[in-house]
Protein backbone atom coordinates (compact mmCIF):
# COMPACT_ATOMS: atom_id res chain seq x y z
CA UNK A 1 0.00 0.00 0.00
CA UNK A 2 1.49 3.12 -0.85
CA UNK A 3 0.15 6.18 1.08
CA UNK A 4 0.92 10.21 0.34
CA UNK A 5 0.07 12.17 3.62
CA UNK A 6 -0.27 15.91 2.92
CA UNK A 7 2.24 15.98 0.12
CA UNK A 8 3.91 18.96 -0.95
CA UNK A 9 6.82 19.62 -3.50
CA UNK A 10 8.76 22.64 -4.66
CA UNK A 11 11.31 22.56 -7.32
CA UNK A 12 14.12 25.06 -6.75
CA UNK A 13 14.69 27.55 -4.15
CA UNK A 14 13.84 31.15 -2.73
CA UNK A 15 14.89 33.88 -5.15
CA UNK A 16 15.25 31.52 -8.28
CA UNK A 17 11.46 30.94 -8.87
CA UNK A 18 10.68 28.39 -7.11
CA UNK A 19 7.88 26.12 -8.46
CA UNK A 20 4.82 24.67 -6.76
CA UNK A 21 4.65 21.18 -8.50
CA UNK A 22 2.77 19.57 -5.89
CA UNK A 23 1.09 20.96 -2.96
CA UNK A 24 -1.03 19.09 0.07
CA UNK A 25 -1.98 15.89 -1.83
CA UNK A 26 -3.44 12.94 0.23
CA UNK A 27 -4.12 9.81 -1.19
CA UNK A 28 -4.11 5.86 -0.73
CA UNK A 29 -3.11 3.59 -4.03
CA UNK A 30 -4.34 -0.08 -2.41
CA UNK A 31 -2.47 -3.45 -2.54
CA UNK A 32 -3.42 -5.38 -5.85
CA UNK A 33 -4.99 -1.77 -7.46
CA UNK A 34 -4.91 -0.79 -10.84
CA UNK A 35 -4.54 2.90 -10.08
CA UNK A 36 -4.35 5.67 -12.91
CA UNK A 37 -3.19 9.24 -12.06
CA UNK A 38 -4.37 11.55 -14.71
CA UNK A 39 -4.11 15.30 -15.46
CA UNK A 40 -3.48 17.60 -18.00
CA UNK A 41 0.14 18.77 -19.08
CA UNK A 42 2.45 20.27 -15.67
CA UNK A 43 -0.06 19.36 -13.52
CA UNK A 44 1.93 17.45 -11.41
CA UNK A 45 1.86 13.95 -12.25
CA UNK A 46 5.47 12.73 -13.06
CA UNK A 47 6.80 14.97 -9.44
CA UNK A 48 3.93 12.83 -7.29
CA UNK A 49 5.27 9.29 -8.54
CA UNK A 50 8.69 9.91 -7.91
CA UNK A 51 7.95 10.55 -4.82
CA UNK A 52 6.98 6.96 -4.56
CA UNK A 53 10.36 5.68 -4.43
CA UNK A 54 12.53 8.17 -2.96
CA UNK A 55 13.24 9.77 -5.98
CA UNK A 56 12.25 13.05 -4.87
CA UNK A 57 12.41 14.03 -1.41
CA UNK A 58 8.94 15.87 -0.36
CA UNK A 59 9.37 19.70 0.85
CA UNK A 60 6.80 18.66 3.24
CA UNK A 61 4.15 15.49 3.99
CA UNK A 62 5.40 12.03 4.00
CA UNK A 63 5.38 9.18 1.72
CA UNK A 64 4.42 5.85 3.24
CA UNK A 65 4.93 2.14 1.92
CA UNK A 66 3.01 -0.24 4.24
CA UNK A 67 2.75 2.24 7.04
CA UNK A 68 6.45 3.01 6.38
CA UNK A 69 7.84 6.14 6.13
CA UNK A 70 10.33 5.49 3.16
CA UNK A 71 12.07 9.04 3.73
CA UNK A 72 12.88 7.88 7.66
CA UNK A 73 16.26 6.22 6.70
CA UNK A 74 18.52 5.88 4.09
CA UNK A 75 17.97 2.03 4.22
CA UNK A 76 14.46 2.65 4.04
CA UNK A 77 14.74 4.82 1.10
CA UNK A 78 16.60 1.59 -0.95
CA UNK A 79 14.14 -0.65 0.34
CA UNK A 80 11.30 1.20 -1.38
CA UNK A 81 13.49 1.18 -4.56
CA UNK A 82 12.91 -2.28 -4.61
CA UNK A 83 9.60 -2.49 -3.79
CA UNK A 84 8.32 0.12 -6.19
CA UNK A 85 9.46 -0.17 -10.07
CA UNK A 86 9.68 2.71 -11.96
CA UNK A 87 9.10 2.73 -15.38
CA UNK A 88 9.78 6.14 -16.92
CA UNK A 89 8.52 8.06 -19.99
CA UNK A 90 10.96 6.96 -22.91
CA UNK A 91 12.64 3.53 -20.78
CA UNK A 92 14.37 3.16 -23.87
CA UNK A 93 16.71 5.74 -23.75
CA UNK A 94 18.37 4.35 -20.30
CA UNK A 95 19.58 1.66 -22.09
CA UNK A 96 23.53 1.23 -21.97
CA UNK A 97 24.74 -2.20 -21.78
CA UNK A 98 25.89 -4.09 -24.40
CA UNK A 99 23.90 -7.19 -24.39
CA UNK A 100 20.07 -7.00 -23.69
CA UNK A 101 20.24 -9.93 -20.66
CA UNK A 102 22.88 -7.35 -18.88
CA UNK A 103 20.89 -4.59 -19.19
CA UNK A 104 17.24 -6.91 -18.19
CA UNK A 105 19.76 -7.81 -15.35
CA UNK A 106 21.37 -4.96 -13.97
CA UNK A 107 18.45 -3.94 -11.42
CA UNK A 108 18.85 -7.70 -10.59
CA UNK A 109 22.80 -7.35 -9.71
CA UNK A 110 22.29 -4.25 -8.19
CA UNK A 111 20.10 -6.36 -5.18
CA UNK A 112 23.40 -8.14 -5.33
CA UNK A 113 22.01 -11.31 -6.33
CA UNK A 114 24.03 -13.84 -7.85
CA UNK A 115 24.44 -14.27 -11.75
CA UNK A 116 22.73 -17.23 -12.05
CA UNK A 117 19.61 -15.87 -10.23
CA UNK A 118 19.88 -12.92 -12.61
CA UNK A 119 20.08 -14.81 -15.57
CA UNK A 120 17.06 -17.02 -14.57
CA UNK A 121 15.36 -13.51 -13.81
CA UNK A 122 16.10 -12.25 -17.23
CA UNK A 123 14.94 -15.04 -18.99
CA UNK A 124 11.31 -14.45 -17.34
CA UNK A 125 11.39 -10.74 -17.51
CA UNK A 126 12.24 -10.55 -21.21
CA UNK A 127 9.44 -13.44 -21.64
CA UNK A 128 6.65 -11.76 -19.65
CA UNK A 129 6.85 -8.54 -22.48
CA UNK A 130 6.53 -11.35 -24.82
CA UNK A 131 10.71 -11.24 -26.10
CA UNK A 132 12.60 -14.58 -26.88
CA UNK A 133 15.61 -14.74 -24.45
CA UNK A 134 17.73 -17.30 -26.49
CA UNK A 135 16.93 -14.93 -29.66
CA UNK A 136 17.54 -11.39 -28.03
CA UNK A 137 19.49 -11.90 -24.86
CA UNK A 138 23.03 -11.81 -26.47
CA UNK A 139 22.15 -8.93 -28.99
CA UNK A 140 22.86 -5.52 -28.50
CA UNK A 141 19.89 -3.10 -27.19
CA UNK A 142 20.73 -0.22 -29.59
CA UNK A 143 19.86 -2.22 -32.37
CA UNK A 144 16.45 -2.93 -31.69
CA UNK A 145 13.25 -1.03 -32.58
CA UNK A 146 11.84 1.73 -30.60
CA UNK A 147 8.75 -0.48 -29.67
CA UNK A 148 11.38 -3.61 -28.90
CA UNK A 149 13.57 -1.49 -26.69
CA UNK A 150 10.72 -0.30 -24.67
CA UNK A 151 9.84 -3.56 -23.40
CA UNK A 152 13.75 -4.71 -22.83
CA UNK A 153 13.89 -1.23 -20.52
CA UNK A 154 10.57 -2.36 -18.94
CA UNK A 155 11.70 -5.55 -18.66
CA UNK A 156 14.70 -4.46 -16.88
CA UNK A 157 12.76 -2.51 -13.92
CA UNK A 158 10.54 -6.01 -14.27
CA UNK A 159 14.07 -8.33 -13.17
CA UNK A 160 13.88 -6.41 -9.75
CA UNK A 161 10.20 -8.06 -8.98
CA UNK A 162 8.73 -5.10 -7.56
CA UNK A 163 5.59 -5.73 -5.85
CA UNK A 164 4.36 -2.38 -7.39
CA UNK A 165 5.25 -1.24 -10.79
CA UNK A 166 4.50 2.79 -11.67
CA UNK A 167 4.52 3.58 -15.26
CA UNK A 168 4.99 7.24 -16.27
CA UNK A 169 3.05 7.09 -19.40
CA UNK A 170 4.57 3.71 -20.99
CA UNK A 171 1.96 3.77 -23.43
CA UNK A 172 3.41 7.14 -25.39
CA UNK A 173 4.53 6.56 -29.23
CA UNK A 174 3.73 2.82 -29.33
CA UNK A 175 1.95 1.51 -32.43
CA UNK A 176 -2.02 0.25 -31.28
CA UNK A 177 -1.14 -3.06 -31.29
CA UNK A 178 1.68 -2.15 -28.97
CA UNK A 179 -0.13 -0.40 -26.42
CA UNK A 180 -2.93 -3.23 -26.38
CA UNK A 181 -0.61 -5.49 -25.46
CA UNK A 182 1.62 -3.60 -22.74
CA UNK A 183 -1.67 -3.02 -21.11
CA UNK A 184 -2.52 -6.69 -21.47
CA UNK A 185 0.66 -7.09 -19.40
CA UNK A 186 0.05 -4.75 -16.58
CA UNK A 187 -3.50 -5.99 -16.74
CA UNK A 188 -1.51 -9.39 -15.97
CA UNK A 189 0.94 -8.44 -13.45
CA UNK A 190 -1.71 -6.78 -11.77
CA UNK A 191 -3.90 -10.48 -11.52
CA UNK A 192 -0.73 -12.38 -10.07
CA UNK A 193 -0.84 -9.87 -7.30
CA UNK A 194 1.24 -6.82 -7.94
CA UNK A 195 -0.10 -3.27 -7.70
CA UNK A 196 -0.06 -0.90 -10.91
CA UNK A 197 0.33 2.75 -11.13
CA UNK A 198 -0.44 4.13 -14.25
CA UNK A 199 -0.02 7.66 -15.21
CA UNK A 200 -1.37 8.05 -18.53
CA UNK A 201 -2.58 10.89 -20.78
CA UNK A 202 -5.28 8.77 -22.87
CA UNK A 203 -8.24 8.42 -21.48
CA UNK A 204 -9.46 5.57 -23.30
CA UNK A 205 -6.60 3.52 -21.46
CA UNK A 206 -7.59 4.76 -18.23
CA UNK A 207 -11.28 4.12 -19.01
CA UNK A 208 -11.13 0.39 -20.01
CA UNK A 209 -8.47 -0.55 -17.46
CA UNK A 210 -7.80 1.26 -14.46
CA UNK A 211 -10.04 0.75 -11.19
CA UNK A 212 -8.94 3.70 -8.95
CA UNK A 213 -8.51 7.03 -10.95
CA UNK A 214 -6.79 10.47 -9.25
CA UNK A 215 -7.12 13.34 -11.50
CA UNK A 216 -4.69 16.01 -10.62
CA UNK A 217 -4.66 19.82 -11.77
CA UNK A 218 -2.57 22.24 -10.88
CA UNK A 219 -0.03 19.74 -8.41
CA UNK A 220 -3.55 19.61 -6.26
CA UNK A 221 -5.45 16.29 -6.14
CA UNK A 222 -8.72 17.22 -7.97
CA UNK A 223 -10.68 13.97 -7.82
CA UNK A 224 -10.35 10.51 -7.48
CA UNK A 225 -12.81 7.59 -7.71
CA UNK A 226 -14.11 4.76 -9.82
CA UNK A 227 -13.59 5.54 -13.56
CA UNK A 228 -17.11 5.51 -14.15
CA UNK A 229 -17.86 7.92 -11.79
CA UNK A 230 -15.00 10.30 -12.34
CA UNK A 231 -15.26 9.80 -16.65
CA UNK A 232 -19.33 10.33 -16.04
CA UNK A 233 -18.60 14.01 -15.21
CA UNK A 234 -17.55 15.49 -18.68
CA UNK A 235 -17.41 19.54 -17.29
CA UNK A 236 -15.47 18.68 -14.51
CA UNK A 237 -12.76 16.76 -16.80
CA UNK A 238 -12.98 19.88 -19.00
CA UNK A 239 -12.33 22.40 -16.11
CA UNK A 240 -8.94 20.54 -15.21
CA UNK A 241 -8.04 20.65 -18.82
CA UNK A 242 -8.82 16.92 -19.93
CA UNK A 243 -11.11 16.00 -22.84
CA UNK A 244 -13.47 12.83 -21.89
CA UNK A 245 -12.88 9.50 -23.14
CA UNK A 246 -14.68 9.09 -26.77
CA UNK A 247 -17.62 7.20 -25.56
CA UNK A 248 -18.56 9.86 -22.99
CA UNK A 249 -18.06 12.09 -25.90
CA UNK A 250 -20.17 9.80 -28.57
CA UNK A 251 -22.99 9.95 -25.63
CA UNK A 252 -22.79 13.38 -25.57
CA UNK A 253 -23.37 14.03 -29.52
CA UNK A 254 -26.36 11.29 -29.35
CA UNK A 255 -27.63 13.19 -26.21
CA UNK A 256 -27.90 16.61 -28.62
CA UNK A 257 -29.22 14.22 -31.48
CA UNK A 258 -31.73 13.14 -28.64
CA UNK A 259 -30.50 9.63 -28.39
CA UNK A 260 -30.56 8.97 -24.50
CA UNK A 261 -28.05 6.21 -24.11
CA UNK A 262 -27.30 5.04 -20.35
CA UNK A 263 -24.78 7.66 -18.71
CA UNK A 264 -21.02 5.56 -18.09
CA UNK A 265 -20.42 3.56 -20.83
CA UNK A 266 -16.53 3.30 -21.15
CA UNK A 267 -16.30 0.45 -23.88
CA UNK A 268 -17.06 0.25 -27.49
CA UNK A 269 -19.05 -3.14 -27.57
CA UNK A 270 -21.12 -2.03 -24.39
CA UNK A 271 -21.96 1.51 -26.45
CA UNK A 272 -22.76 -0.81 -29.44
CA UNK A 273 -25.67 -2.74 -27.50
CA UNK A 274 -26.80 -0.20 -25.79
CA UNK A 275 -27.32 1.85 -29.19
CA UNK A 276 -28.61 -1.48 -30.31
CA UNK A 277 -31.00 -1.80 -27.95
CA UNK A 278 -32.46 1.95 -28.34
CA UNK A 279 -32.54 1.10 -31.77
CA UNK A 280 -34.86 -1.84 -31.71
CA UNK A 281 -36.91 -0.28 -29.08
CA UNK A 282 -37.36 3.20 -30.94
CA UNK A 283 -38.22 1.58 -33.88
CA UNK A 284 -40.41 -0.97 -32.20
CA UNK A 285 -42.18 2.50 -31.30
CA UNK A 286 -41.95 3.78 -34.97
CA UNK A 287 -44.41 1.11 -36.37
CA UNK A 288 -46.86 1.44 -33.73
CA UNK B 1 22.19 21.95 -9.19
CA UNK B 2 19.47 24.66 -7.39
CA UNK B 3 22.55 26.35 -5.76
CA UNK B 4 24.44 27.01 -9.04
CA UNK B 5 23.35 31.18 -10.34
CA UNK B 6 27.04 31.57 -11.87
CA UNK B 7 25.52 32.34 -16.04
CA UNK B 8 22.14 31.50 -15.21
CA UNK B 9 19.97 34.00 -16.92
CA UNK B 10 16.74 36.09 -15.12
CA UNK B 11 14.43 37.53 -17.98
CA UNK B 12 13.21 40.83 -16.91
CA UNK B 13 12.60 44.50 -18.61
CA UNK B 14 14.75 46.45 -16.99
CA UNK B 15 16.97 49.24 -18.24
CA UNK B 16 19.75 46.89 -18.07
CA UNK B 17 17.84 44.35 -19.73
CA UNK B 18 16.90 46.45 -22.70
CA UNK B 19 20.44 47.70 -23.07
CA UNK B 20 22.53 46.17 -26.37
CA UNK B 21 23.76 43.07 -25.65
CA UNK B 22 27.41 44.07 -27.46
CA UNK B 23 27.18 46.82 -24.86
CA UNK B 24 27.06 45.06 -22.00
CA UNK B 25 29.65 42.77 -23.46
CA UNK B 26 31.92 45.57 -23.82
CA UNK B 27 31.17 47.07 -20.46
CA UNK B 28 31.95 43.98 -18.73
CA UNK B 29 35.28 43.38 -20.47
CA UNK B 30 36.20 47.29 -19.51
CA UNK B 31 34.86 46.58 -16.00
CA UNK B 32 37.38 43.38 -15.45
CA UNK B 33 39.94 46.16 -16.42
CA UNK B 34 38.70 48.94 -14.01
CA UNK B 35 38.61 45.93 -11.71
CA UNK B 36 42.26 45.05 -12.49
CA UNK B 37 43.23 48.53 -12.72
CA UNK B 38 41.87 49.19 -9.06
CA UNK B 39 44.80 49.61 -6.39
CA UNK B 40 43.36 52.29 -3.81
CA UNK B 41 39.63 53.62 -2.73
CA UNK B 42 38.82 55.61 -6.12
CA UNK B 43 38.93 51.82 -7.47
CA UNK B 44 37.20 50.10 -5.08
CA UNK B 45 34.28 52.49 -5.00
CA UNK B 46 34.34 52.45 -8.49
CA UNK B 47 33.44 49.13 -8.69
CA UNK B 48 31.10 49.08 -5.53
CA UNK B 49 29.54 51.28 -7.29
CA UNK B 50 29.10 49.69 -10.73
CA UNK B 51 27.74 46.45 -9.47
CA UNK B 52 25.51 48.19 -7.17
CA UNK B 53 24.09 50.66 -9.52
CA UNK B 54 23.48 47.34 -12.37
CA UNK B 55 21.90 45.54 -9.04
CA UNK B 56 19.44 48.18 -8.43
CA UNK B 57 18.56 49.24 -11.62
CA UNK B 58 18.26 45.54 -13.20
CA UNK B 59 15.39 44.76 -10.63
CA UNK B 60 17.30 41.47 -9.94
CA UNK B 61 17.36 39.98 -6.21
CA UNK B 62 20.34 40.44 -4.73
CA UNK B 63 20.46 37.11 -3.10
CA UNK B 64 20.65 35.90 -6.43
CA UNK B 65 24.19 37.56 -6.54
CA UNK B 66 25.25 36.43 -3.20
CA UNK B 67 24.26 33.26 -3.31
CA UNK B 68 26.70 33.00 -6.48
CA UNK B 69 29.37 34.65 -4.70
CA UNK B 70 28.24 32.18 -1.43
CA UNK B 71 29.68 28.89 -3.80
CA UNK B 72 32.96 30.68 -4.18
CA UNK B 73 33.59 30.65 -0.74
CA UNK B 74 36.40 28.21 -0.51
CA UNK B 75 37.92 29.80 -3.29
CA UNK B 76 38.26 33.41 -1.45
CA UNK B 77 39.06 31.95 1.09
CA UNK B 78 41.93 29.77 0.35
CA UNK B 79 43.27 33.11 -1.80
CA UNK B 80 43.23 35.21 1.40
CA UNK B 81 44.61 32.49 3.41
CA UNK B 82 47.35 32.05 0.96
CA UNK B 83 48.13 35.42 -0.03
CA UNK B 84 47.94 36.53 4.15
CA UNK B 85 50.76 33.68 5.32
CA UNK B 86 52.87 33.37 1.68
CA UNK B 87 53.19 37.60 1.76
CA UNK B 88 56.70 37.93 3.94
CA UNK B 89 57.44 41.67 2.83
CA UNK B 90 56.52 44.53 5.03
CA UNK B 91 56.30 45.05 9.08
CA UNK B 92 55.99 42.22 11.33
CA UNK B 93 52.55 42.26 12.64
CA UNK B 94 52.13 38.60 14.39
CA UNK B 95 54.85 36.03 14.87
CA UNK B 96 54.21 32.98 15.60
CA UNK B 97 56.54 29.84 15.26
CA UNK B 98 57.69 30.33 11.66
CA UNK B 99 54.44 32.32 10.16
CA UNK B 100 54.93 35.98 10.02
CA UNK B 101 51.77 37.69 9.44
CA UNK B 102 52.81 41.20 8.05
CA UNK B 103 51.12 44.23 7.18
CA UNK B 104 51.61 43.81 3.69
CA UNK B 105 50.04 40.26 3.92
CA UNK B 106 46.54 41.91 5.61
CA UNK B 107 47.02 44.31 2.59
CA UNK B 108 47.13 41.38 -0.30
CA UNK B 109 44.61 38.94 1.47
CA UNK B 110 41.97 41.40 1.35
CA UNK B 111 43.12 42.99 -1.63
CA UNK B 112 43.10 39.53 -3.54
CA UNK B 113 39.47 38.33 -1.77
CA UNK B 114 37.77 41.62 -2.87
CA UNK B 115 38.92 41.55 -6.22
CA UNK B 116 37.76 37.71 -7.19
CA UNK B 117 34.39 38.54 -5.34
CA UNK B 118 33.78 41.91 -7.65
CA UNK B 119 34.86 39.85 -10.90
CA UNK B 120 32.37 37.18 -10.34
CA UNK B 121 29.66 39.67 -8.78
CA UNK B 122 30.39 42.34 -11.94
CA UNK B 123 30.32 39.25 -14.47
CA UNK B 124 27.42 37.45 -13.47
CA UNK B 125 25.67 40.55 -13.60
CA UNK B 126 26.11 40.39 -17.47
CA UNK B 127 25.06 36.75 -17.48
CA UNK B 128 21.97 37.80 -15.26
CA UNK B 129 20.61 40.22 -17.08
CA UNK B 130 21.11 39.12 -20.86
CA UNK B 131 20.06 35.56 -22.71
CA UNK B 132 22.22 33.53 -24.23
CA UNK B 133 20.88 33.88 -27.93
CA UNK B 134 21.29 37.90 -27.52
CA UNK B 135 25.23 36.97 -26.13
CA UNK B 136 26.08 35.02 -28.58
CA UNK B 137 24.25 37.31 -31.43
CA UNK B 138 26.50 40.42 -29.13
CA UNK B 139 29.66 38.01 -29.78
CA UNK B 140 28.93 37.41 -33.49
CA UNK B 141 28.50 40.90 -34.75
CA UNK B 142 31.30 42.24 -32.34
CA UNK B 143 33.80 39.51 -33.91
CA UNK B 144 32.79 39.80 -37.41
CA UNK B 145 35.35 42.48 -38.16
CA UNK B 146 37.86 39.59 -37.74
CA UNK B 147 36.10 37.49 -40.72
CA UNK B 148 38.60 39.87 -43.41
CA UNK B 149 41.21 37.76 -41.44
CA UNK B 150 38.93 34.49 -41.92
CA UNK B 151 37.88 34.01 -38.61
CA UNK B 152 34.79 32.11 -38.40
CA UNK B 153 33.15 34.52 -36.61
CA UNK B 154 29.74 33.35 -37.54
CA UNK B 155 30.63 29.68 -37.18
CA UNK B 156 31.53 30.12 -33.67
CA UNK B 157 28.54 31.95 -32.88
CA UNK B 158 26.50 29.51 -33.60
CA UNK B 159 28.01 26.91 -32.24
CA UNK B 160 28.61 28.48 -29.11
CA UNK B 161 24.63 29.32 -29.22
CA UNK B 162 23.22 25.48 -30.07
CA UNK B 163 25.58 24.57 -26.79
CA UNK B 164 24.09 26.95 -24.80
CA UNK B 165 20.65 25.77 -26.50
CA UNK B 166 21.58 22.53 -25.02
CA UNK B 167 22.94 23.02 -21.82
CA UNK B 168 19.50 22.86 -20.06
CA UNK B 169 18.22 19.81 -22.13
CA UNK B 170 20.81 17.90 -21.17
CA UNK B 171 20.56 18.98 -17.42
CA UNK B 172 17.38 17.76 -18.03
CA UNK B 173 18.24 14.28 -19.52
CA UNK B 174 21.41 13.72 -16.91
CA UNK B 175 18.19 14.42 -14.06
CA UNK B 176 16.14 11.83 -15.67
CA UNK B 177 18.44 9.10 -16.34
CA UNK B 178 20.09 9.50 -12.97
CA UNK B 179 16.28 8.67 -11.64
CA UNK B 180 15.71 6.05 -13.71
CA UNK B 181 18.67 4.54 -12.92
CA UNK B 182 18.42 4.78 -8.77
CA UNK B 183 15.36 3.43 -9.90
CA UNK B 184 16.89 0.10 -10.79
CA UNK B 185 19.13 0.35 -8.07
CA UNK B 186 22.33 2.35 -9.39
CA UNK B 187 24.35 4.10 -6.38
CA UNK B 188 26.13 6.96 -7.67
CA UNK B 189 26.50 8.10 -3.66
CA UNK B 190 28.59 5.47 -2.21
CA UNK B 191 32.02 3.16 -2.77
CA UNK B 192 35.18 3.83 -3.68
CA UNK B 193 36.38 6.16 -6.45
CA UNK B 194 36.80 2.84 -8.33
CA UNK B 195 33.50 2.39 -7.44
CA UNK B 196 31.87 5.14 -8.16
CA UNK B 197 33.68 5.88 -11.48
CA UNK B 198 32.68 2.57 -12.80
CA UNK B 199 28.66 3.13 -11.45
CA UNK B 200 28.11 6.37 -14.04
CA UNK B 201 28.86 4.06 -16.96
CA UNK B 202 24.89 3.69 -16.72
CA UNK B 203 24.90 7.64 -16.62
CA UNK B 204 27.28 8.38 -19.38
CA UNK B 205 26.74 5.45 -21.83
CA UNK B 206 22.70 7.05 -22.52
CA UNK B 207 23.84 10.74 -22.22
CA UNK B 208 26.52 10.51 -24.89
CA UNK B 209 23.84 7.96 -27.09
CA UNK B 210 20.87 11.07 -26.62
CA UNK B 211 23.32 14.16 -27.71
CA UNK B 212 24.70 12.15 -30.94
CA UNK B 213 20.84 11.00 -31.70
CA UNK B 214 19.56 15.14 -30.77
CA UNK B 215 23.11 16.59 -32.93
CA UNK B 216 21.63 14.04 -35.87
CA UNK B 217 18.25 15.14 -35.84
CA UNK B 218 19.31 18.92 -35.45
CA UNK B 219 21.80 18.88 -38.40
CA UNK B 220 18.84 17.15 -40.43
CA UNK B 221 16.29 19.83 -39.56
CA UNK B 222 19.27 22.45 -40.04
CA UNK B 223 19.48 21.50 -43.65
CA UNK B 224 15.87 20.67 -44.06
CA UNK B 225 15.60 24.58 -43.63
CA UNK B 226 18.53 25.45 -46.39
CA UNK B 227 21.12 26.05 -43.50
CA UNK B 228 24.29 26.77 -45.14
CA UNK B 229 26.53 29.09 -43.00
CA UNK B 230 26.51 32.95 -42.14
CA UNK B 231 26.78 33.94 -45.82
CA UNK B 232 24.25 36.28 -47.07
CA UNK B 233 22.09 34.94 -43.89
CA UNK B 234 19.59 37.94 -42.64
CA UNK B 235 18.27 38.04 -38.98
CA UNK B 236 15.50 38.13 -37.19
CA UNK B 237 16.38 40.51 -34.18
CA UNK B 238 18.84 43.24 -35.50
CA UNK B 239 21.49 45.09 -32.70
CA UNK B 240 21.16 48.59 -32.69
CA UNK B 241 22.42 51.01 -30.35
CA UNK B 242 20.35 53.90 -28.52
CA UNK B 243 20.88 56.49 -26.55
CA UNK B 244 21.20 54.93 -22.84
CA UNK B 245 23.88 52.48 -24.87
CA UNK B 246 26.05 55.48 -25.49
CA UNK B 247 24.98 56.80 -22.37
CA UNK B 248 26.54 53.57 -20.18
CA UNK B 249 29.55 53.92 -22.61
CA UNK B 250 30.43 57.70 -21.76
CA UNK B 251 29.62 56.76 -17.62
CA UNK B 252 31.90 53.68 -18.03
CA UNK B 253 34.75 55.71 -20.16
CA UNK B 254 34.69 58.49 -17.66
CA UNK B 255 35.21 55.45 -14.67
CA UNK B 256 37.75 54.31 -16.44
CA UNK B 257 39.69 57.68 -16.96
CA UNK B 258 38.77 58.47 -12.98
CA UNK B 259 41.15 55.04 -12.20
CA UNK B 260 43.76 55.75 -14.37
CA UNK B 261 44.27 59.18 -13.21
CA UNK B 262 44.13 57.46 -9.87
CA UNK B 263 46.31 54.42 -10.66
CA UNK B 264 48.96 57.24 -12.61
CA UNK B 265 49.34 59.72 -9.44
CA UNK B 266 49.94 56.66 -7.10
N1 LIG C 1 13.21 19.54 -12.49
C1 LIG C 1 12.32 20.54 -12.41
N2 LIG C 1 12.73 21.77 -12.01
C2 LIG C 1 11.85 22.79 -11.91
N3 LIG C 1 10.55 22.69 -12.18
C3 LIG C 1 10.07 21.49 -12.59
C4 LIG C 1 10.94 20.36 -12.72
N4 LIG C 1 10.19 19.31 -13.13
C5 LIG C 1 8.92 19.77 -13.26
N5 LIG C 1 8.84 21.07 -12.93
C6 LIG C 1 7.61 21.90 -12.91
O1 LIG C 1 6.69 21.29 -12.03
C7 LIG C 1 5.38 21.30 -12.57
C8 LIG C 1 4.84 19.89 -12.64
O2 LIG C 1 5.62 19.14 -13.55
P1 LIG C 1 5.40 17.59 -13.80
O3 LIG C 1 6.50 17.15 -14.68
O4 LIG C 1 5.24 16.89 -12.51
O5 LIG C 1 4.02 17.58 -14.60
P2 LIG C 1 3.31 16.38 -15.36
O6 LIG C 1 1.93 16.35 -14.84
O7 LIG C 1 4.13 15.15 -15.26
O8 LIG C 1 3.30 16.92 -16.86
P3 LIG C 1 3.35 16.08 -18.23
O9 LIG C 1 1.98 15.55 -18.44
O10 LIG C 1 3.70 17.14 -19.23
O11 LIG C 1 4.41 15.04 -18.09
C9 LIG C 1 5.50 21.99 -13.93
O12 LIG C 1 5.09 23.33 -13.75
C10 LIG C 1 6.95 21.92 -14.26
O13 LIG C 1 7.33 23.06 -14.99
MG1 LIG D 1 5.15 13.93 -16.74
Amino acid sequence: MIEAVDLSHTYGSAGLMPTAAVTNVTLTIPDNCFAAIIGSTGSGKTTLIQHFNGLLKPSSGKVLIDGEDINATKQTRKESRRKVGMVFQYPEHQLFEETIEKDVAFGCRNLGLSDAVCRDRAREALGRVGMDFDEFAQRSPFELSGGQMRRVAIAGVLSMRPSTLVLDEPTAGLDPRGRTELLDLLDALRAEGDTIVLVSHSMEDVAERAKLVFVMHDGKLAAQGEPREIFMDADRLRAVGLSPPSMVLLAEELAKLGIVVPRGIMEVDEMKEAIITLMRSEGGTNEQ
Amino acid sequence: MNTLTIGVFVPGDSIIHRLDPRTKLILTVAYVALVFMAKQVIGVALAVSYVGAALWMSKINPRIVLRGLRSLTVLVVMTAVLNLFLTQTGTTLVQFWKLRITDDGIYLAVYFALRLMFLVSGTTMLTLTTSPIALTDALESLMRPLKRFRFPAHEIAMMMSIALRFIPTLMEETDKIMKAQASRGADFETGSVWKRAKALAPLLAPLFISAFRRAADLALAMESRCYQGGEGRTRMRVLMYGAIDFAAFGIMAAMLILSGIEAILL
